[in-house]
């Protein structure tokens, strides 16, 4: 397991979306143990992300090992709330929200998409993909900041499904 | 050396068309929003809305350069290498037909052409929905021929073949000798490892020191290259921390030669 930064990330986001009250794994001798206040919100939608106290890193980091012990906690987080769903990143690159930097951003918190709109663009080495969402529903949260690093897999959004 | 006419490489290579503008807002967002299948060219004399990365002007005077883009399919697991295949492809194209000697052309990383370190050159790639195996790729080069004044904001940045080789070039026929490259060696657009070794020897670009930012809106910091990813990423050993020598691999951004 790595104990880098951005696993870290991985772990406090996944905490903050999830409805578990404690995460506690342990790996190779290193403990970690994250709890957070029990949510007063209706179970089926998801508490509001603490915002990480560091910044998202700018450089790409190699892609850390995601153990196994997380993918199965990202199993149990997507089965406990059924209607939200991640969009995650295709690719290692860039993340922008809009089209252009004067432009509007693809979508903001709270709009209603269809299956098929585009949401945001990653891009890596001069190649612009337009990422389009594959399911309708509403934008409950944006995980990711214009113009920032993201990782091949990286949740970029939360959509409430319709 | 006579090249084929593009009208026979259309037929040689089964093309689906060519599709000449005289003046148009961005090739590639031409051949986007008409969803133009895979095999189709289209070329301009004038882009009103040439864009590069970060949404920069590509600024090129009517009727004197090369403005394309080549709508390609392609099934590969690797999108973002289709750039240096077409890099390296406009590259072969440039150093096959001048000789410009040591300080000539260079490739830039991820995908600039540059010629007295100047650039002459820039691609673009659009790319509608990366989940599909076979993907559908929109190609945008700009070259610029025949321009010999540039803008105040470029002029440091930017040259064209003219300047250099002091005559002019036939637009058409380096058009033809591009599609026609570009058409005979697309095996190579598969083939990740031989493509990245390629286009490694032909940059040359480890060992030097460069400035790195992610975007427009980020630090420069400086470091060293050393080296390029078999899946096109750059390594730099970051020279910012004091006594802390640190590489990144990056898979965006971009380098500026210091």
């Amino acid at each position: 397991m790595k104990m880098d930064l951005n696993y870290l990330k991985k772990l406090i986001k996944m905490l903050d979306t999830s409805e578990l009250a404690e995460i506690e794994i342990e790996e190779e001798g290193t403990k970690i143990r994250l709890s957070k206040p029990r949510p007063k919100m209706v179970a089926s939608l998801p508490v509001q992300a603490v915002q990480p106290a560091q910044p998202v890193p700018q450089q790409v980091l190699t892609e850390a090992e995601v153990s196994k012990n997380l993918i199965k906690m990202q199993e149990n987080i997507e089965t406990k709330n059924e209607n939200i769903s991640e969009i995650r990143s295709p690719m290692v690159g860039t993340y922008y929200s809009s089209p252009s930097p004067d432009a509007e951003a693809y979508v903001k918190t709270g709009d209603s998409i269809k299956a098929g709109a585009v949401i945001c663009i990653i891009e890596a080495m001069k190649l612009m993909n337009e990422i389009e969402c594959e399911i309708s529903g509403k934008i409950v949260k944006i995980l990711v900041e214009n113009g920032h690093a993201v990782e091949y897999d990286q949740p970029l959004f939360l959509i409430e499904k319709d | 050396m006579k090249t084929d006419s593009l009208s026979e490489i259309l037929i040689a290579y089964n093309l689906r068309a060519v599709l000449y503008f005289n003046s148009i807002d961005s090739t590639n967002k031409y051949a986007r929003e008409n969803n133009l299948p895979s095999g189709s060219l289209i070329i301009a004399a004038e882009q009103t809305k040439g864009r590069g990365r970060f949404d920069r002007n590509w600024e090129s005077e009517k009727g004197s350069n090369i403005l394309l883009t080549i709508v390609k399919s392609i099934r590969t697991e690797n999108p973002a290498l289709i750039n240096f295949y077409a890099s390296y492809i406009v590259y072969k194209t440039l150093t096959d037909l001048f000789t410009a000697g040591d300080n000539g052309f260079a490739l830039k990383w991820p995908n600039d052409i540059l010629l007295d370190g100047r650039k002459i050159c820039g691609i673009l790639t659009e790319l509608k929905n990366i989940k599909t195996d076979r993907k559908k790729f929109y190609i945008g080069i700009g070259i610029n021929v025949n321009q010999l004044k540039f803008s105040e904001s470029i002029r440091n940045k930017s040259t064209s073949l003219v300047k250099h080789f002091n005559r002019k070039s036939d637009i058409s026929d380096l058009i033809a000798r591009i599609i026609k490259n570009f058409c005979e060696n697309i095996k190579l657009a598969f083939d990740y490892s031989s493509l990245t070794e390629i286009w490694r020897k032909a940059a040359k670009l480890e060992g030097k020191r460069v400035e790195f930012r992610l975007n427009d809106t980020t630090e420069a910091h400086s470091g060293v290259i050393t080296g390029i990813k078999d899946d096109g990423a750059i390594e730099i050993e970051s020279d910012t921390l004091v006594g802390v020598r640190k590489k990144s691999v990056y898979y965006s951004g971009e380098i500026s030669f210091i």
